[in-house]
Order: C-alpha cells, then sequence, then structure tokens
C-alpha cells in the first residue's frame, strides 16, 4: 500500500490525481519525509515551470485584490498547521522569523535559494526585507554571457540589496568586484565572493546618480580599476 | 492586527512581483479570461492569508505561491460545467509558449534554463508533464488522450520531473 502511494508524488504535485487520490496520498504525506522531501523538490521544479508562462494581468484586477486584502484576516502564525500548509510539506507548520509576513514571503521570492538554504541572521534578514518593500525600491538588472545580478535600491533607505546569481565560484585568492560607474569612472562598491554561483549583499549605499553597473573579477583585495572583462554590465535607470 | 495592516504595503509589492507568473499559470490552464480572473483574486487572497505561515526553509516562495495558483486553477477548471472539449483543448495546446511582460521575478536567463530542461525529456515524458501541469488534466485523462496504460503516466510524469530537477539543480 505504502510501497504503491510512493509512486503517486509525481502525480501529486502536477495535480493530475482525482479528488479522492489525492486525499489518500495527502494521509500519506504526513508522515512519510521521503515523500515530503520529493514534493517540496518537485514544487521548486514546477514553479520555474511555471515562469514560462508569465502574463500580465489587467491592470484593474490589482486595485481589486488589494480592497479584498484590506478586509480579510491573516491565518496566526501558531504552530499547528493548517489544511494547506500541511498538504504543502506533510511537515508540521513551523514560524521562524519575525517579520512581517508578506515582508518575508517577499524576501524568499527575490532572494530564492540563496537565502533559504544559508538561514541568513535575522537583522539580515530584515534589512534585506525593508529594501525590497520599500515604496521608492528600484530594481537593476546586470546580465552577462554567464551568470546575472540583480540589485534593489532604495534611496530613502540609502540601501541596496545585491544578489548574484550563475556566476563562477573563484579560488580563494580571487573575488568578485561591483563598481558603480559614473561621470568620474567606475567606483569600486563592494567585494564578494559566490558560493554555488550564488551571493547575497547588503550595501548601506545606492548607486542613485550613477549611470551604470559593472561587475569584474579582481585580486582579493580589489584593484584600484576594474580589470578587462566586464563580467556583468546593467544601466542604472 | 497592527502588523498585518503594515503588511499591506508589503503584499502590493509582493503581487507586483508575482502576479505575472500566476496569472499566466492560471490563464493558461483555464484560458478563459473571466474564470482566470476570478482565480487570480483566490489565489492572492490566499496568499495574503496564508503569509504568516509561509516557512522559507521547507520551500521556495515561488514553489509556494505557484502550488496555490496552480490547485486552484485545476479544481476551477475540473468544475467546471461546461466541461466538453476540454481534455482535446488541453491536447491542442500541448506546447510551452512564452507571454510578454514587465518587472518579473523570473528572469529570462531562468527561462532559458528552463527550456533547456525540458529539452532533456522524452517526448512522452514532456507531453505527459505539459499536459498535466499546463493542461490541467487527470492521470486518467493524459493516459486516454496519449492512448498509453495509465502506470505509464504515472512513471513518465515522476521520471520527467526527476529530470527536470536534476538539470536545474533543484536537489538537495
Amino acid at each position: 500500500m505504502t510501497e504503491e502511494l510512493h509512486t503517486l508524488v509525481g502525480l501529486y504535485v502536477v495535480d493530475a490525481l482525482d479528488d479522492e487520490e489525492r486525499s489518500r496520498f495527502e494521509a500519506h504525506l504526513t508522515d512519510c519525509a521521503a515523500c515530503s522531501e520529493e514534493v517540496a523538490e518537485f514544487r521548486a521544479t514546477t514553479g520555474r515551470l511555471s515562469g514560462l508562462m508569465a502574463e500580465n494581468p489587467p491592470p484593474a484586477l490589482r486595485a481589486t485584490i488589494m480592497e479584498r486584502v484590506a478586509g480579510t484576516r491573516q491565518v496566526s502564525p501558531v504552530d499547528e498547521p493548517d489544511e494547506l500548509a500541511a498538504r504543502r510539506t506533510g511537515r508540521r507548520a513551523r514560524y521562524v522569523a519575525p517579520l512581517l509576513a508578506a515582508a518575508a514571503v517577499i524576501v524568499a521570492l527575490v532572494l530564492g535559494f540563496g537565502w533559504v538554504r544559508s538561514h541568513q541572521a535575522l537583522d539580515r534578514q530584515e534589512a534585506i526585507a525593508s529594501v525590497l518593500t520599500a515604496p521608492d525600491a528600484t530594481t537593476v538588472g546586470l546580465d552577462g554571457e554567464t551568470g546575472a545580478m540583480r540589485l534593489v535600491y532604495s534611496p530613502s533607505l540609502d540601501r541596496s540589496v545585491v544578489v548574484a546569481d550563475g556566476l563562477a565560484d573563484l579560488p580563494s585568492d580571487r573575488t568578485y568586484a561591483l563598481w558603480f560607474i559614473g561621470a568620474d569612472g567606475p567606483e569600486e562598491a563592494s567585494l564578494f565572493r559566490t558560493e554555488g554561483g550564488r551571493a547575497t549583499q547588503v550595501l548601506e549605499r545606492t548607486p542613485a546618480g550613477y549611470d551604470a553597473l559593472g561587475v569584474t573579477e579582481e585580486p582579493s583585495g580589489g584593484s584600484p580599476a576594474p580589470t578587462e572583462p566586464i563580467l556583468l554590465v546593467g544601466s542604472v535607470a | 492586527m497592527a502588523a498585518a495592516r503594515g503588511d499591506t504595503a508589503a503584499f502590493e509589492r509582493l503581487y507586483d512581483l508575482c502576479s505575472s507568473g500566476v496569472y499566466g499559470l492560471i490563464r493558461r490552464i483555464l484560458r478563459d479570461r473571466f474564470q482566470s480572473d476570478e482565480v487570480m483574486q483566490e489565489v492572492m487572497l490566499e496568499v495574503w492569508r496564508l503569509a504568516p505561515r509561509f516557512d522559507p526553509r521547507l520551500g521556495t516562495a515561488t514553489a509556494w505561491i505557484m502550488t496555490i495558483a496552480h490547485r486552484r486553477a485545476v479544481d476551477r477548471v475540473r468544475s467546471e460545467v461546461a466541461e466538453q472539449g476540454r481534455v482535446e483543448r488541453a491536447g491542442a495546446r500541448a506546447e510551452v509558449v512564452t507571454g510578454s511582460v514587465h518587472e518579473d521575478v523570473v528572469d529570462e536567463l531562468d527561462r532559458q534554463r528552463v527550456r533547456g530542461a525540458l529539452e532533456h525529456l522524452t517526448e512522452l515524458q514532456r507531453a505527459s508533464v505539459e499536459l498535466a501541469y499546463f493542461g490541467g488534466l487527470t492521470h486518467t485523462e493524459i493516459a486516454a488522450l496519449l492512448d498509453v496504460p495509465l502506470g505509464t503516466v504515472k512513471t513518465r510524469i515522476r521520471d520527467g520531473l526527476i529530470r527536470l530537477r536534476d538539470a536545474l539543480g533543484e536537489g538537495s
């Protein structure tokens, strides 16, 4: 019986089971750690598949939804799984971050795995959340042949969050450098290293007033000027 | 409740970041504009309502939101009163297309990776995954449409997801 239920993981994640089969599988999930883990992994996968389908909703829908949200109570963050949390995880729901709830979701949404996996300190999470949820938050994208970076900054907070993904991890005597490029030429904004291709940084400054951003590879400790080639580039609006 | 009130500003930002992905998926499954708009409202309200219980250690935010969206859209499409032709329609569009969007969490780089990963699947794996995920069909319907045994669909979907997961580096 259990043997048979294990094989339903794929069908469950893509919602291809009928109602009765789904209920049986969810009952099984509550006490099968292996299946719960596979469900979580497959959901990360299907979540990315859905990115292929992006389409902007009608603008009027946003106002309607915000109006309804204002009149809708959130569930309490108690350690008691509601039905959906149980379905989602197969484990008891746990509440950790004392962030505002939607802010916490945004942090995870924007930063993805890097944040999820590394269990950053709470004050850092809050610094990140403050930038991502600031009313004047602005996003700059940087692209290159390999890898990409996103810098979100808030002029009012004078703070930026930088997320890099897909960059090669460097040997210990090398580092990446982020440059703010303006009328006076490039200025080193930070040095960073990636782990598994990813990095997340909080900067207590913003590229407001500069024209462009660039990333180069440098000897550890940095260089007075960028060393060619420029790996990632993006313009500041 | 003070926290919840303050959280609405954050939710607006959340909406701007994920709405095109959520709406695209719902539209793909439901097609009908009016129904898609209704389900979009249900999904975003659900995300808002359950946000305090979101735990990033148990999965990504995108996965969490898309799971809610997919389930709601599928439940709606299966409850359609006039559902004649649903299976045939799903079959006719078992092909991934890309919409155009403005600010979006899922950037072009990620789309390219996902498209590349889909190419690692066999034709039957890919068709089975797409009919289920984008078509909203049950495994029984997929088996009938592709004219293969039930057990085959079950294993093709799981094998397909494993290949996608590995190609996208989601294993832990």
